[in-house]
């Protein structure tokens, strides 16, 4: 929420949906559940596999993953109040700063 | 939540009906809001939202995990609401702004003048805010709501709606600049009693 | 030869499993650094950040920087936290998710706002795991402002 008309919208729909439940009817409306699941053979195979990838895993987890720190950021949504901003990619290390430009103090007189 | 969600939806595929219960009960009031800010009456909102969850059961068997639950929850509501929408014909669909967008106006909010609090104690102001909402499109309304009742963030909205980034913007532009004007009226007497 | 098939199966799902249960909870560092026109001591709690960024454009106008806060807390998903800073400064940070790319990169995405005494911003942010994203230029004296935020999922 990043300002006063979403914030109404929010509260005017929460206060609406407050005491909402229908769980009940949903579920006295839902098929019956059909027997079996998941296939059993798939788990035969699946399960072993998976643990024992589960161990590797953790074990390169364990060794340190990652160890390269990249810095890509990607800027989603930028808000600003009260000043200009920019968005500079730093050249060396590629970080990213959103600069903001405020008036001067005379500017704002 | 969202592992939860993950690990919900994988015993609801494996036929649990209880868990399917909980993903119901966590997510009822945000698809009840979203319709009823999609539709505005509250007996098409309750319909609506169980006609979601039982797609959404419908159709679990399908889903991958290559987005969140919620997002593909919020997908078929959106659909749904604005496939019921268009069958009404409530709205004239002109939506040729969404090209014409061009970046960063959109990034100042611009403030309401009086306090969002007010709309828990006062039915009046819920009321006009969902008239205000009911001028929009349902493009730009499910974008609106996405984004404000929901907090879904931008590539979200995106991804929920099936339209770019950019589109996303300009709804959410031309949405606010909309429901500011409708809205304006609800400063008036704040302002009028403040000027006695 | 066949021994390789199971290692090879086994290490493609460690790297999947991998992809699709990542850890959740960020363990976010968010600093606040005052920038000055003066010359000064060094700060030696910013050498690594001085060195890699400080001591270079733009923020080498500034003559000497100083740490104000450093902050380093645990958020689940979609938690929010709220910052309080000496000088009265306010920040929150929201984070919204771990992210996993099809190369397997982790990254952190999130919402930063500060608000500073006469300007305030929101940046919603999809940053690389260990890297560094900076919001800078909100005045504060004869200064500026930086925040220097960095996020990781694993240790």
């Amino acid at each position: 929420m990043d300002n006063e008309l979403g914030q109404l919208i929010h509260n005017t729909l929460e206060a609406e949906s407050n005491e909402f439940d229908l769980a009940a009817r949903v579920m006295a409306r839902l098929p019956a559940p059909s027997s079996g699941g998941t296939p059993r053979g798939w788990r035969l195979f699946w399960v072993p596999a998976l643990a024992t990838a589960g161990a590797l895993a953790l074990f390169l987890t364990l060794s340190g993953h990652d160890n390269s720190i990249t810095n890509d950021c990607a800027i989603d949504q930028l808000d600003v109040t009260g000043a200009s901003a920019t968005v500079l990619k730093l050249n060396e290390t590629g970080t990213t700063v959103v600069w903001l430009n405020e008036a001067s103090e005379e500017e704002e007189l | 939540m969202e592992s939860d969600d993950r690990q919900l939806v994988r015993q609801v595929q494996g036929g649990d009906q209880r868990a399917f219960r909980t993903l119901v009960e966590r997510y009822q009031r945000k698809v009840f809001a979203m319709a009823l800010g999609m539709l505005r009456e509250r007996g098409a909102a309750e319909d609506l939202t169980q006609e979601v969850f039982l797609k959404a059961y419908r159709h679990l068997g399908n889903f991958q995990g290559a987005s969140s639950f919620y997002t593909w929850l919020y997908r078929i509501t959106t659909n749904l609401c604005i496939d019921q929408l268009r069958k009404s014909r409530r709205f004239v669909e002109v939506e040729l702004e969404d090209q014409a967008f061009e970046g960063s106006a959109e990034m100042v909010a611009q403030p309401l003048g009086f306090d969002p609090a007010r709309a828990f104690a006062d039915r009046e102001i819920r009321e006009r805010v969902l008239r205000a909402l009911d001028m929009l499109s349902p493009n730009h309304r499910a974008a609106i709501l996405l984004r404000e009742a929901e907090g879904l963030s931008y590539e979200e909205i995106a991804e929920t709606m099936g339209c770019s980034l950019g589109t996303v913007m300009s709804r959410l532009f031309h949405a606010r600049k909309r429901m500011q004007a409708e809205l304006s009226v609800l400063v008036e007497p704040a302002a009028a009693e403040e000027g006695r | 030869m066949s021994h390789w098939v199971p290692l090879a199966l086994a290490c493609w799902l460690s790297v999947n499993a991998r992809a699709e249960a990542p850890t959740d909870t960020a363990r976010c560092v968010l600093r606040l650094i005052h920038a000055l026109p003066e010359a000064g001591p060094p700060d030696p709690r910013l050498a690594d950040i001085h060195r890699l960024h400080l001591s270079k454009p733009p923020f080498s106008v500034w003559r000497s920087f100083r740490l104000l806060a450093d902050e380093t807390r645990e958020l689940r998903p979609r938690q929010q936290l709220e910052f309080s800073f000496p000088e009265g400064q306010k920040a929150s940070l929201l984070y919204t998710e771990h992210l996993t790319d099809p190369s397997g990169k982790h990254r952190v995405r999130g919402t930063l706002h500060v608000q500073g005494a006469h300007s305030g911003a929101g940046t919603g942010f999809s940053l690389d795991e260990g890297g560094l994203f900076m919001v800078a230029g909100q005045r504060l004296g004869k200064g500026i402002l930086i925040y220097a935020l960095s996020c990781r999922t694993e240790d």
